[in-house]
């Protein structure tokens, strides 16, 4: 086969392969007989040089007949690297599980170093300088508390309404219409309501706290700051750690009301409970520590959630892909920890009565 | 007539209401080196980017290999990319895939029935010629500065270009490894016989490589021709470049001190 008009060219170099495959599976000496040629490119050379590495490695005859002397002097531009490739290296099994081992070891210490700075920075920022940006933990409560309220609003809402309706069957089959109040009133309070804003608050502001820092780390803005002398967790986590604090509860506050306003609605439309009864049963069975318990938990979750951001954001190395990378890992371990945090919470007032 | 590998005609670029080139033209000869200089924002990499159609010009034509950026259909201008290289300033190599699979990546996309052997002949020959076939296993963060541009000069070389766009090579370079890759470019040229047009205003870098300037100075084209003409040229601008002349402004603003001392005075 000749290729069109003499052109051993990148369009036509995969039909040519093919046909010298088929070739080369004859078995036996085989000659290119390359007198037509009068252009070739890299992707022709590399035809060429493809083949001429199977017949070292395959110990075959090739011969290349009728080279031109203008195809010769491109064919001399391309060098041929003799040898294999380098290959990335692909540790074993154990290896990688001795390396995770380790690095959680790692990741581990870092996070508590990193609470540790921000229990420092909290404390001794109070008293003496270099004091805490006010002005900043103001930004950051807008950012991740204000702009935060309509989806957690909403979510709240929804779920409030859905947990009374799914329960609103059963509760009726027992003449228990009234129960609704407390399983709505006590189950947001305590439970769904810290534990829904900290989900929500963990994609939208988690995610971009660990955004926001991956990107100053690999633009080495962290750098920056670190030799101008300013701790990057005084200087950037501290505030958003403030902020959070201060939002989060009352963005949960929020969220329990608008959820037992959802389940108060479904309550009067199906299970035939007036405002005043409901009114009524929730101050009976809805106690103040049952709403500073899901305050306490809802401090936690935002802290927690604000220090894994970070910590994922100044452990980023490389370029875009490793920010997107962070974002991701630092969503699923704050969500992960948000959840552990609940459970150990739950034991805690469990055993602890 | 010899046909242009790039020519641009009157090309005015704006960013909003900022007039960033106005009415610049230049032609590109085959095989040429060809050097876009100028000051800090002078509207160097803007001239670039509307000659490869990164941006489109508010006014003026682009011609590249034959072909009007502003006539030409998508698929004929997607075909003229292909034609191309361009190295951009920081590499813009991908971090997350080896060195072998950024070099690989234009030559699957363009000709993805090209079997997989022989891509992979096609990036080993590209990263031989720019001493990096070592390199082709690791990642792009795992490179230096000049490595990095290297591995970014065989990517955009992946395709056998007929024309290498370079937006400041030797940027943040050391002046032995800037001088490499400046001598690694002219190597090319001199193989592959390309045209290349080199945005840059490293000195150094342009007295090694440039057949044909183009000298821009606030959106407009200063001067033009061979090095030699434009260095003996009397214009203040074209003077203070190569004289390395720097703007005095900050010089002649009065200290704190002055203006206390002169009020003293008064």
């Amino acid at each position: 086969m000749q290729p069109p008009e003499g052109k051993l060219i990148r369009a036509h170099v995969a039909g040519i392969a093919n046909e010298i495959e088929i070739l080369w599976r004859r078995g036996g000496p085989v000659t290119l007989d390359l007198s037509a040629i009068t252009l070739v490119d890299s992707a022709g050379a590399a035809l060429l040089a493809t083949y001429y590495r199977r017949a070292v490695r395959e110990g075959r005859a090739l011969k290349v007949t009728g080279v031109r002397p203008e195809v010769a002097k491109t064919l001399d531009l391309f060098p041929v690297v003799e040898g294999d490739p380098p290959k990335p290296p692909r540790p074993g099994f154990l290896e990688r599980i001795g390396e995770g081992t380790a690095k959680s070891h790692e990741v581990l210490l870092l996070y508590l170093a990193l609470c540790a700075d921000v229990a420092w920075f909290g404390v001794v920022g109070l008293f003496r300088p270099p004091k805490i940006r006010w002005r900043v933990v103001a930004y950051e409560m807008a950012n991740m508390g204000s702009r935060a309220l309509g989806v957690v609003g909403l979510i709240a809402f929804l779920v409030g309404g859905t947990v009374a309706l799914m329960s609103a069957a059963q509760l009726r089959q027992f003449g228990a219409n009234i129960f609704i109040v407390d399983l709505i009133g006590v189950s947001l309070t305590r439970e769904l309501g810290p534990l829904m804003a900290a989900i929500v608050v963990a994609g939208r502001s988690g995610s971009s706290v660990a955004a926001e820092i991956a990107t100053m780390t690999i633009t080495e803005e962290i750098d920056a700051l670190r030799t101008m002398g300013l701790n990057p967790t005084r200087f950037l986590v501290l505030p958003k750690v403030i902020a959070i604090s201060i939002t989060q509860p009352l963005i949960t506050v929020m969220a329990d009301f608008l959820g037992i306003l959802g389940g108060f609605i479904v309550a009067v439309t199906y299970l035939d409970v007036g405002l005043e009864p409901f009114i009524d049963r929730l101050l009976q069975s809805l106690f103040l520590r049952d709403l500073l318990i899901g305050i306490l938990k809802s401090i936690v979750f935002a802290q927690l959630i604000v220090t894994i951001g970070a910590l994922c954001g100044m452990r980023t190395r490389g370029g875009a892909d490793a920010v997107g990378l962070s974002t991701t890992t630092s969503v699923v371990a704050s969500i992960f920890a948000v959840v552990v945090a609940d459970a150990l919470f739950s034991l805690i007032f469990y055993f602890g009565g | 007539m010899r046909r242009l590998t790039v020519e641009v005609k009157d090309l005015v670029a704006r960013y909003g209401e900022h007039t960033v080139l106005n009415g610049v033209s230049m032609a590109v000869e085959p095989g040429e080196v060809h050097v876009i200089l100028g000051g800090s924002g002078c509207g160097k990499s803007t001239l670039l980017k509307n000659i490869v159609g990164l941006e489109q010009p508010a006014d003026g034509s682009v011609t590249l290999l034959g072909v009007d950026q502003q006539t030409a259909e998508e698929s004929e201008w997607e075909g003229t990319l292909a034609r191309i290289g361009l190295l951009f300033q920081g590499g813009a190599l991908i971090n997350s895939i080896t060195v072998h699979d950024n070099v690989a990546l234009p030559i699957q996309e363009r000709s993805g029935d090209l079997p997989r052997a022989i891509i992979d002949e096609m990036v080993r020959m590209k990263l031989a010629l720019v001493g990096l076939d070592h390199a082709a296993a690791l990642t792009p963060p795992e490179l230096s500065g000049g490595m990095k541009k290297r591995a970014a000069l065989a990517r955009a070389m992946a395709l056998d270009p007929e024309v290498l766009f370079c937006d400041e090579p030797s940027a943040g370079l050391d002046p032995i490894t800037a001088a490499a890759l400046d001598r690694l470019i002219l190597d090319l040229r001199d193989r592959f016989g390309m045209s290349v047009v080199v945005v840059t205003h490293e000195l150094a870098s342009i007295e090694t490589i440039a057949d044909q300037v183009t000298m821009l100075g606030k959106g407009e084209v200063l001067a033009a021709g061979k090095l030699a003409e434009v260095r003996a040229l009397e214009v203040p601008e074209v003077r203070a470049f190569f004289d390395r002349v720097g703007d005095v402004a900050y010089g002649e603003r009065a200290s704190i001190l002055r203006k206390l001392t002169e009020k003293e005075r008064q």
